[in-house]
Order: C-alpha cells, then structure tokens, then sequence
C-alpha cells in the first residue's frame, strides 16, 4: 500500500489509511503481484473521486475523503468478490484441492447467500470424499462397502467403516474402482462447475 | 392512452428493484461498449454509466466485473502515467475476442429488444 495523497488533515489520513488497511486485508490471500496491482487500482479510482478541492473556500479534508471512499463502496461489498472470482478461475482451471479449498472460503466471505451455495457445494464434495474413501476401504473390507441386494429383494449401498452388512454383493471386485471413478467425475463435474459461480453477483 | 395511475410506493419500489436488477445484469455488456473504441479507466466508466445509463452502484463494483472481463481475455489493461503526474491509471480497452463477444451480445440485446416489443405491441 502506497501512503495515498498528501492531506493535511490527519483524520482524513486516518480515513484513507483505515479504508485501505480493510481493502489489504480482504486482499491478502492473493500473490503479491495481482495484490499490489488491485491495490493500486482501487487506490487510482479514490484519487479520481477526491474532487479537486475550491481554493477560495475551507474544506473539511476529512469529509471530502469519507465522501469519496464511500462512492467506492465498503471494501466487504467488492473486495472479497474480486478475490472470490480470482480464486475460483484457478479452482476451475488447475483442479488442485488446495485452489479447490481457497476459492470456496473467499466465496463463503462474500456473505450470507454465499455461505449458502457454498454449504451445498460442501455436500457435493464429501459425498465425492465418501465414495473415494468407500472404494479404497472396500479393497480391505469387502463385506462394509458395495452395492448389496438386501433378502427382501432391495438394492443399496453401503459404505460402511465399522460394520459389515449381508446381502448379495452385485459389483465384486468391480466395487472399488467404480467407486473411485464415480469420486473422480463427480469431483470434475463440481470443480469445473465452479465456474458457473464467477458469473453470479 | 391509457390513464395514468396515481404513484403507488409499493408497486414503484418494485420496479425500482426491477429496474436495477436489470440495469446491473447488463453491466458486461455495458463496460464491454465503453471500451469498445477507445480505452478507458475504471473511474471513467462508472461516471459514464452513471451519467449516462443512470446506473447507481457502489463503485468498486466494476472491478470484480472487469477481473473477470480480463482473465476472460475480453479485454486487456495498461497502467499509463497520468498527465501531470500523480497516480497512474489502469486503462483497459477491447480485444479481438472482446469483439467478436460484443458483437453476439449486440446481437442478442437486438434480438431481445424486438421480442419484448412485438410482445407489448401484439399480446
């Protein structure tokens, strides 16, 4: 963060500072350079909106600043967006479970509703972890994990971690590596579907 | 001419809503239109819209939109120094791929603008 303009009132520095101190924070999960780079932008546009000051009457530095910050808008209302869109682009595009985790905490912080979708996006992914979890268990329990036909004549899947069930196995060996691709492609499908949400606002 | 109907708070409330709602979802399309001759920063376009199409939204909104805009390579920026000093500005103009974007949305706004006036025309 560069030290803004020059204010002779030191409130109005002090609001300044305090404004970009918030919009550093929100920021601060990104590279340096695409941090540095957003900074600057954000901090162009303020100067932009400081209207030049008329020389022949008083002006309350303070009130000018406050004024122009607030045309920018709380740093909440934008920053985390900006992040939030950043770290879903790489989600989407590497695949990698780190990008994955990143994008989804800088999205839940964009508020409420967010937290919302990202609660459901949640579910997605541990499912997809349940059934990776199930096809490596089955190659050590055979009889916790499958797709068993129940005497009644019903079929269900069971991952199971401290039992077993009873029940025709269908799959055999087959079980596990379903499941893992099942967990692989739903785990494709939801992170590059999280591309979708770098539209919504 | 139908006769016009004394202002109801409710019923203007939610046009308002409507008409911003609208007004927002458009706003791809309207940075997109700015930077479609010439390059512009980010402060130059919010007072644009403002002026212009009315829009009234918190301005850091815009950079979340043009983040994506840029990584989308529909547009690419420049800082360039300003006259007299101070501090640069992020300028950001229309690529190949920003045009060719434009020109569909240009052709889907068209399209639309026709539908829903054949609509309130022919219902």
């Amino acid at each position: 963060m560069n030290a803004g303009p020059s204010l002779p009132d030191p409130r109005a520095t002090r609001a300044w500072k305090a404004y970009f101190a918030e919009v550093a924070r929100h920021l601060v999960t990104l590279p340096r350079e695409t941090r540095a780079d957003l900074q600057r932008e954000i901090e162009s546009h303020a100067l932009d909106l400081l209207t030049p000051a008329d020389a022949s009457t008083p002006v309350d530095e303070e009130a000018r600043v406050v004024a122009a910050l607030r045309r920018l808008g709380p740093p909440h209302d934008y920053v985390p967006a900006l992040v939030s869109e950043r770290m879903l682009a790489e989600a989407s595009a590497t695949f990698r479970p780190r990008a994955v985790v990143s994008a989804l905490a800088s999205t839940a912080l964009r508020g409420a509703a967010w937290v919302a979708i990202v609660a459901v996006i949640v579910v997605g992914y541990l499912t997809v972890l349940l059934f990776a979890a199930g096809g490596v268990w089955r190659l050590f329990a055979p009889q916790s994990v499958g797709f068993f036909r129940s005497p009644g004549g019903g079929v269900r899947l069971a991952i199971l971690f401290n039992e077993s069930t009873t029940g025709q196995d269908l799959l055999g060996a087959w079980t596990s590596p379903i499941l893992l691709v099942l967990a692989g492609a739903g785990y494709a499908i939801l992170t590059g579907s999280l591309r979708l949400l770098r539209r919504r606002r | 001419v139908p006769p016009r109907e004394p202002p109801d708070s409710h019923s203007s409330a939610i046009t308002e809503n409507w008409e911003s709602q609208l007004r927002k979802g458009l706003l791809d399309f309207l940075l997109l239109l700015l930077v479609r001759d010439t390059h512009r920063y980010g402060y130059e376009m919010i007072s644009i819209l403002r002026s212009e199409v009315g829009l009234d939204i918190s301005e850091g909104t815009i950079y979340p939109i043009l983040a994506r805009l840029l990584r989308a390579e529909l547009v690419v920026s420049t800082w360039v120094e300003r006259d007299g000093g101070g501090a640069p500005r992020k300028y950001y103009k229309l690529t190949a791929e920003g045009r060719r974007v434009l020109k569909q949305m240009q052709a889907s706004w068209i399209r639309l603008g026709f539908d829903v006036q054949r609509l309130l025309l022919h219902r």
